[in-house]
């Protein structure tokens, strides 16, 4: 019996020690990277045929290749990447995320990886062209993403609409089931080309950083995340990565 | 006198004939009834004695021949059969009273709503026949509280509530236990005796012996011999009609 | 180990009011509840009838067929994508009510398994009571209205109480339209305060509460229409 016991301690220290590879990475499970995403959010995560890719999705390949783990990528909703991240079934989350206080309180974030902007979609023609016109209007948004967080305090409950995926929140507003969505620029541009009548306001609703979060106090993962970032920024990978998907305006 | 062939027949059944798919039930039954007769149709199971009775109101739908009744073709399709069974009473084997209504309520539904009886005369005439069976007292009870023997009674009851011009009675004594048969049978020899015409599928030879004016054999679907009560069970002339009695008696 | 509870239960419920997510839910969820029963109740009783009358009389033919298209779909497709039919497709270019939206799909999706539970209260009765009653000089559908159907009625009520369990659980995917109902008013609380303890374990015990509340109530009424019967 207490062999055993001493095993299973034995065990469990070694699950906790081993890094990936040769390296001590701090991830759940020796050899992956596991990283919780909502790829319903082009073109940073979403699906083309079986796989998952877009910005986010190829950095995080390249982070792992740094540190010489394999990338596994959960697809699951968005207002539950923040608990699978502290609960750790997944190391880090990465989906567009914006460093707000609130989720850092819950994770740490790395050092930013891109800038991102929160506008406004509106139905062309609706007579909606700048913030103020907002004020009284039904606007959808992504439940959970920052537009829902920053639009809800703003404009109050009764007047946003959450939908569990961005692309909802798009249907419903060129059906004329809602008066506008706020959602992060680069997904709204690619909304935007695959629905006609709708165009993003000139006015931009936020500006934020998008991070990858870890576990709170998980600093031997990031402080590897944070190196790799730095390499690729260096490299001019990340610069690469981000062009591929995004066109120069 | 219970015979009174001077006026025409009360039902004058022609030719009736049943069949359930390919199975023929009735080949052909033809039969007068006059007011005030007494028929017991007596015969081996599933000789069709029951389909006989359950065509006379069209319980079973007749699939050939007529049957006149009040100087009408019931069988005709334009003929309201509704009407003419307020005009027919039965008794079924397993008494089917209303087990969500109360007695008096069993009693009365049918005459309030299809006579437009007022309330008062309805139950007036309730209580009155419900006196006669020594049942007054449980009027305000329900179905399931009454013995088997009881429910009998009140079933009878709930068809004279109409005031018919025949009673049809369909083996109403078969689904008792042995006891209760006796009460049962006095109101239907009450009723006799007060010239009610009868028609009766029953086992009770004693009471088709007894009560009726004249007694019917079916076998097979075919009516093969008819007498009235003495000759019929004394001196039988159909060998098949020899060979029931040898049995039952 | 209290202090930690305190203050999830705080950030969770009391901060920037969050417990009004979980108040404004509940009074969704029942509301969809009742009113899509309702809905459900009209329809099952209607399907019921007509089917009836069709297999015993061979009447209604062509409403007959449209009913068991109606069954055969509702009952071979999950309501969830019902749901998201009627919002996304069928009231596809509408602004309408999404409390109406729901109680539509979830009254048309409860009234086919209501129309099987009417359907099998009917045949439960004995043969005999319709006999009775046609014997008497009652019509078929007086027979039915009159006879029939009180009785059939009070045998299904426990059955239908149990629709109105299942269906007060079902509402929980509303917010696949982007409905506030409980489920999701969780959901929001989860979003904001990245917890997922406190939100979800509450949302699965006013469930629960609520649940048990019909479950008692169901008794008590099966119990007073037993009563009459013996």
């Amino acid at each position: 019996m207490k062999k055993l016991i001493t095993l299973i301690t034995c065990a469990a220290m070694i699950m906790c020690l081993a890094g990936c590879g040769k390296t001590a990475s701090g991830t759940a499970q020796a050899g992956v990277l596991v990283m919780a995403t909502n790829a319903e959010f082009p073109p940073y995560e979403y699906h083309e045929g079986s796989a998952i890719v877009g910005i986010d999705a190829e950095i995080a390949a390249a982070i792992a290749e740094k540190m010489g783990c394999e990338l596994q990528i959960e697809d699951i909703a968005f207002d539950a990447i923040i608990p699978e991240v502290t609960s750790g079934k997944a190391d880090m989350g990465m989906a567009g995320m914006t460093v707000t206080e609130e989720r850092m309180e819950n994770v740490d974030f790395s050092t930013t990886y891109a800038i991102a902007r929160q506008v406004v979609i509106v139905a062309e023609g609706s007579g909606i062209t700048s913030l103020a016109d907002l004020e009284g209007k039904t606007i959808g948004v992504q439940q959970g993403t920052t537009g829902d967080i920053y639009a809800s305090e703003e404009f109050g409950d009764d007047h946003i609409e959450r939908y569990a995926k961005g692309m909802e929140a798009v249907q419903a507003l060129s059906q004329g089931k809602i008066d506008a969505v706020i959602i992060d620029n680069e997904p709204a541009k690619v909304f935007i080309t695959e629905n006609e009548g709708l165009i993003i306001l000139d006015e931009a609703y936020a500006d934020e950083e998008y991070a990858i979060a870890v576990k709170k106090g998980n600093t031997v993962l990031l402080d590897q995340i944070n190196k790799a970032l730095e390499e690729l920024k260096a490299d001019g990978t990340l610069d690469a990565i981000v062009a591929k998907y995004i066109s120069a305006e | 006198m219970k015979n009174d062939y001077s006026q025409s027949p009360l039902i004058s059944v022609r030719d009736l004939q049943k069949s359930f798919g390919d199975h023929k039930v009735l080949n052909g039954i033809t039969v007068d009834i006059a007011k005030g007769d007494v028929v017991c149709v007596i015969g081996p199971s599933g000789s069709g004695k029951s389909t006989f009775l359950r065509c006379l109101n069209r319980l079973d739908e007749p699939t050939g021949g007529e049957i006149i009744f009040d100087g009408v073709n019931i069988c005709d399709p334009s003929t309201d059969i509704d009407l003419h069974r307020q005009k027919m009473g039965m008794v079924f084997q397993q008494f089917n009273l209303f087990p969500h209504m109360n007695i008096l309520r069993n009693l009365t539904i049918a005459p309030m709503a299809l006579q437009k009886k007022s309330k008062e005369e309805a139950e007036g005439y309730a209580m009155e026949l419900l006196e006669r069976v020594g049942l007054a007292n449980r009027a305000k009870d329900y179905p399931l509280q009454l013995s088997g023997g009881q429910q009998q009674r009140i079933a009878i009851v709930r068809a004279l509530c109409m005031k018919p011009e025949v009673m049809l009675f369909d083996e109403p004594t078969s689904a008792l236990d042995p006891e209760m048969v006796g009460e049962v049978l006095e109101v239907m020899k009450e009723l006799a005796s007060e010239h009610m015409t009868m028609v009766v599928v029953t086992h009770e030879m004693g009471f088709a012996r007894e009560v009726a004016s004249r007694v019917m054999f079916l076998d097979g679907g075919d009516f093969l011999e008819e007498n009235a009560p003495e000759e019929f069970f004394s001196n039988p002339q159909n060998d098949r009609l020899r060979d029931f009695l040898s049995k039952v008696l | 180990m209290w202090e930690d509870f305190k203050s999830q239960f705080i950030l969770n419920f009391v901060d920037d009011g969050r417990w009004h997510y979980l108040a404004n839910g509940l009074l969704v969820t029942l509301k969809l509840t009742f009113f899509s029963v309702l809905l459900g109740l009209v329809l099952g009783f209607c399907i019921a009838m007509i089917r009836n009358i069709h297999d015993n009389t061979g009447k209604l033919k062509i409403p007959n067929f449209l009913c068991n298209l109606y069954l055969t779909v509702i009952r071979g497709t999950p309501v969830v994508v019902q749901l998201m039919i009627i919002y996304f497709v069928i009231f596809g270019s509408v602004r309408i009510d999404k409390v109406l939206t729901a109680i539509l799909a979830f009254g048309i999706n409860s009234g086919a398994y209501q129309a099987e539970i009417f359907r099998s209260g009917i045949q439960s009765i004995p043969k005999g009571q319709m006999e009775a009653g046609r014997s008497l000089g009652f019509s078929y559908l007086e027979t039915m209205t009159r006879i029939i159907m009180p009785q059939a009625v009070k045998n299904v009520v426990p059955t239908l109480l149990n629709e109105v369990i299942t269906l007060l659980k079902e509402t929980s995917i509303a917010g696949y339209i982007a409905l506030e109902d409980l489920t999701k008013g969780g959901d929001i609380i989860r979003s904001r305060t990245y917890s997922a303890f406190m939100p979800l374990i509450a949302v699965a015990l006013i469930y629960l509460v609520m649940v048990r509340l019909l479950e008692f109530a169901a008794k008590k009424v099966e119990r007073r229409l037993k009563k009459n019967e013996k």
